[in-house]
C-alpha cells in the first residue's frame, strides 16, 4: 500500500486492522500536495523587493510624478504620437514592400539579382541605423541635385534640386524604411525556404512559370513564418522612429518631450511620459499581433480552439438530440 | 492564453476598447510652460543701400538659409507651445534680415554638421552661439556679433573653484569650446600637477547638462556665459554661478570662406549696433553683459 507522508504509516497499520474488523473500504488517504519551500522564498523576496522599488520609486522626489501626471494627457504629446505612429506605417510599408522584392531577388536564378541583392543586404544591415540615418541628414549636401536623362552629357528631362528641399521626415522615413527592408527581406527568405521543396516541384509539374510559382503557391503558405516575426519588426520600428532626431526631426513623441523638458528643465518625467506612451502603444500592437498569427495558423495542428470544440459538442448535442 | 469564450469575451473585449478611447480622449489636457519667455519684439525697417549688397542668389530667394541647433537656451530654442525656433540669436537675425528686406528660414541641424553643411552651401550660414576661433576659420568666415566667455555653474553650497576642479565631475555639451579646449586644458594641468583628472561629461543636450548638475549628477557644468546665466535663472536655489567670465570669446556667424554675405551681414548687424536696436534686443534676453559695438570679420585672437 503506497503512503505518501509518514502520517499515513498509522492510518495504514489501522487500515488493515478496520478491514480485517469489517468488509468495508479502507479510509480515503489524506493527499497533501508536495511541499515546495523554494518558490515560497523566491515569492517572497520577489514581492518585497517590489514593494521596496515601488514604494521608492513614488516617494523619491527626483521623478517629479506631479509633472509626469501634467504632461501626460498633453496635446502636444498626442500630436508627436501621431507622427511617430505616421513613420512607422509609412517605413513599415517601405520596407515590406521592398524587403519582398529584395527577397525574391535573393531566391532569384538570375546571378545579376541575386548578387545585387546580397549587396544591398550586406550593407544596410551591416551599418547601425543611427549612423544611416544620419547619412540620409546630409544627403542633400552629397547629392545637391538630381536630374534624370542620358548620362555623360546627354539631354536631361527632369532636374530637383534637393538642396533646397528641406525635408526631414522625407528622409526620416526613407532611411527607415530602406534599412528595415534589408532585415525584412532576411525574413521573408526564410518564409519561403520554409516552404516544402515539393511545393515547388508540384507548381513546376503543373507548369507554372518560376514567378507564377512564387506568387500563387510558395508566398502564400510562407505568410505564416513571415508574420510573427514581422510584427515583432513593426513593434520594434515603433521604438526605432525615436533616433530620427539623428535627421533631426524633433516632431515624433520622443522629439516633442526633450523639447517640452528643454524649456521647462525637467527631463525625468517628460521621458517617463514618453516611454508610457510607447508602452501602450505597443500592448496593442501586441495584441493585434496575437490575433493575427492566429488567424494563420488556422488548421495547422491537430489542437481545436476553443471556439471549434463548441462548433463541435453544438452539432454532437444535435445529433445525440436527434437520436 | 485564456480565450474568452462567444459573444461574451467579444463584448467586454470592445467595451475595454472603447472606455480606453473615451478615458484617453476626455483627458486631453494644454499645458504652457511658465518659464518660456516672453519677450518683446524690436521692429526694424530695410535700408535700401544694404539690402542692394545682397548675393544675387540669396536675393532671389528672398530668404536667408540659417543652420541652428536647438537648443541651447537662451540663444536658440524651440518654443514648445507653438514650435517655432525663439530666442536671442533668432531676434536679432530677424533684425539684420529685415534690414537687409529678406526673411530668416531657420533649419534645424546638428550642431557639427552645420559647418559642413555651410560649405556645401545647404546653408547660406549658420547661427548657433558658434565661438569664432582659428582653428574654425580655416573652414569658414565668421561675422562676429557677440561677446561670450565661458562660466561655470555649482550647485548651491557645494562651492567648486573652476581653476581647480581636479578630481570633479564636470558637466558639458558635446562639441561646444568647453568640451574641446576648455576643460582637456584644464585635465591636463590638473595632471601636470599630480592630481586626479577632470571627469568630462558630456552631454547631447545643453539642458540635460544644466540637469545633470540640478540633480546632483556632476559637480559643476561649464558653458558660454548667457546660457549658464540663464540655467541659473530658470533653476533659482538649486544652482547658482560660479566664479568670473573668463576666456572672452566673440559668437560669429558661420558663411562660406570667401561669401559675398560675409560683409554684407556685418554691415547689416554694424548698423543695428549703430542704431541702438541691437542693444535693445541683448536687454529683452537679459545678455547685454556680452554687448559689442564694433562687428568684424575673423576678429578671433590667437
Amino acid at each position: 500500500m503506497s503512503s505518501l507522508d509518514p502520517e499515513k504509516s498509522t492510518d495504514a497499520a489501522a487500515a488493515p486492522a478496520a478491514a480485517a474488523g469489517s468488509p468495508t473500504e479502507p479510509a480515503p488517504i489524506k493527499a497533501v500536495p508536495l511541499r515546495r519551500p523554494g518558490r515560497w522564498v523566491a515569492a517572497i523576496i520577489i514581492v518585497i523587493l517590489v514593494v521596496l522599488f515601488l514604494y521608492g520609486a513614488a516617494t523619491n522626489g527626483a521623478y517629479q510624478w506631479k509633472t509626469y501626471w501634467d504632461y501626460l494627457f498633453d496635446v502636444r504629446i498626442f500630436h508627436g504620437m501621431l507622427v511617430t505612429l505616421e513613420l512607422t506605417v509609412l517605413a513599415m510599408v517601405i520596407g515590406v514592400v521592398l524587403g519582398v522584392t529584395l527577397a525574391v531577388m535573393r531566391l532569384s536564378p538570375n546571378p545579376v539579382l541575386r548578387s545585387a541583392s546580397w549587396g544591398y543586404l550586406w550593407i544596410f544591415r551591416g551599418t547601425p541605423v543611427y549612423v544611416q540615418l544620419l547619412f540620409w541628414a546630409l544627403f542633400p549636401s552629397i547629392y545637391k541635385v538630381i536630374e534624370l536623362g542620358i548620362p555623360f552629357g546627354g539631354p536631361h528631362f527632369t532636374h530637383w534640386n534637393i538642396q533646397q528641399l528641406q525635408a526631414a521626415f522625407l528622409f526620416a522615413t526613407i532611411g527607415l524604411g530602406l534599412n528595415e527592408s534589408a532585415y525584412m527581406a532576411e525574413i521573408v527568405r526564410a518564409g519561403i525556404n520554409s516552404v516544402g521543396e515539393g511545393q515547388r516541384e508540384a507548381s513546376t509539374a503543373l507548369g507554372m512559370s518560376w514567378g507564377q510559382t512564387m506568387w500563387r503557391t510558395v508566398l502564400p503558405q510562407s505568410m505564416r513564418v513571415i508574420i510573427p516575426p514581422t510584427g515583432n519588426e513593426l513593434i520594434s520600428m515603433l521604438k526605432t522612429t525615436s533616433l530620427v532626431t539623428a535627421i533631426p526631426l524633433t516632431t515624433d513623441l520622443y522629439g516633442v518631450a526633450q523639447t517640452i523638458s528643454a524649456v521647462n528643465f525637467r527631463p525625468i518625467p517628460l521621458l517617463l511620459v514618453a516611454a508610457t506612451w510607447y508602452l501602450v502603444i505597443t500592448s496593442v500592437l501586441m495584441i493585434g499581433q496575437y490575433y493575427l498569427e492566429r488567424h494563420y495558423s488556422r488548421g495547422v495542428n491537430r489542437q481545436l480552439t476553443a471556439r471549434q470544440l463548441r462548433a463541435l459538442a453544438e452539432t454532437t448535442a444535435v445529433t445525440e438530440a436527434g437520436k | 492564453m485564456s480565450v474568452r469564450s462567444g459573444a461574451r469575451g467579444y463584448i467586454l473585449r470592445a467595451a475595454c476598447v472603447v472606455a480606453g478611447g473615451a478615458l484617453v480622449l476626455t483627458g486631453c489636457t494644454k499645458n504652457s510652460e511658465s518659464n518660456a519667455p516672453t519677450v518683446a519684439k524690436v521692429e526694424v525697417s530695410k535700408v535700401d543701400s544694404l539690402a542692394a549688397q545682397v548675393p544675387d542668389k540669396v536675393k532671389q530667394a528672398g530668404k536667408l538659409v540659417v543652420g541652428v541647433n536647438l537648443p541651447y537656451s537662451p540663444n536658440e530654442f524651440k518654443d514648445p507651445s507653438t514650435g517655432k525656433i525663439v530666442g536671442f540669436d533668432v531676434d536679432l537675425m530677424n533684425a539684420v534680415a529685415a534690414t537687409l528686406g529678406l526673411t530668416g528660414d531657420y533649419q534645424e541641424a546638428d550642431f557639427e554638421k552645420i559647418i559642413p553643411s555651410i560649405q556645401a552651401g545647404t546653408f547660406d550660414l549658420g547661427m548657433s552661439s558658434f565661438t569664432d576661433n582659428t582653428d574654425r576659420e580655416k573652414s569658414v568666415d565668421f561675422v562676429d556679433y557677440f561677446s561670450a566667455g565661458s562660466q561655470w555653474a555649482q550647485q548651491v553650497g557645494k562651492p567648486v573653484d573652476p581653476n581647480n576642479a581636479c578630481g570633479k565631475k564636470v558637466a558639458v555639451e558635446r562639441t561646444t569650446t568647453q568640451e574641446t579646449d576648455e576643460l582637456p586644458a584644464k585635465s591636463k594641468a590638473c595632471t601636470d600637477a599630480g592630481k586626479p583628472k577632470i571627469d568630462i561629461v558630456a552631454f547631447d543636450e545643453q539642458s540635460a547638462a544644466a540637469n545633470a548638475l540640478v540633480l546632483g549628477q556632476v559637480d559643476a557644468f561649464s558653458a558660454d556665459s548667457p546660457v549658464t546665466a540663464y540655467a541659473v535663472k530658470q533653476n533659482t536655489g538649486k544652482i547658482e554661478l560660479d566664479g568670473q567670465i573668463f576666456s572672452s570669446a566673440p559668437y560669429g556667424w558661420p558663411v562660406a570662406k570667401g561669401s559675398a554675405l560675409g560683409p554684407v551681414l556685418q554691415a547689416a548687424v554694424q548698423h543695428l549696433m549703430d542704431d541702438g536696436d541691437y542693444k535693445k534686443i541683448c536687454q529683452n534676453w537679459g545678455v547685454e553683459a556680452g554687448a559689442i559695438t564694433k562687428s568684424v570679420i575673423n576678429g578671433a585672437k590667437g
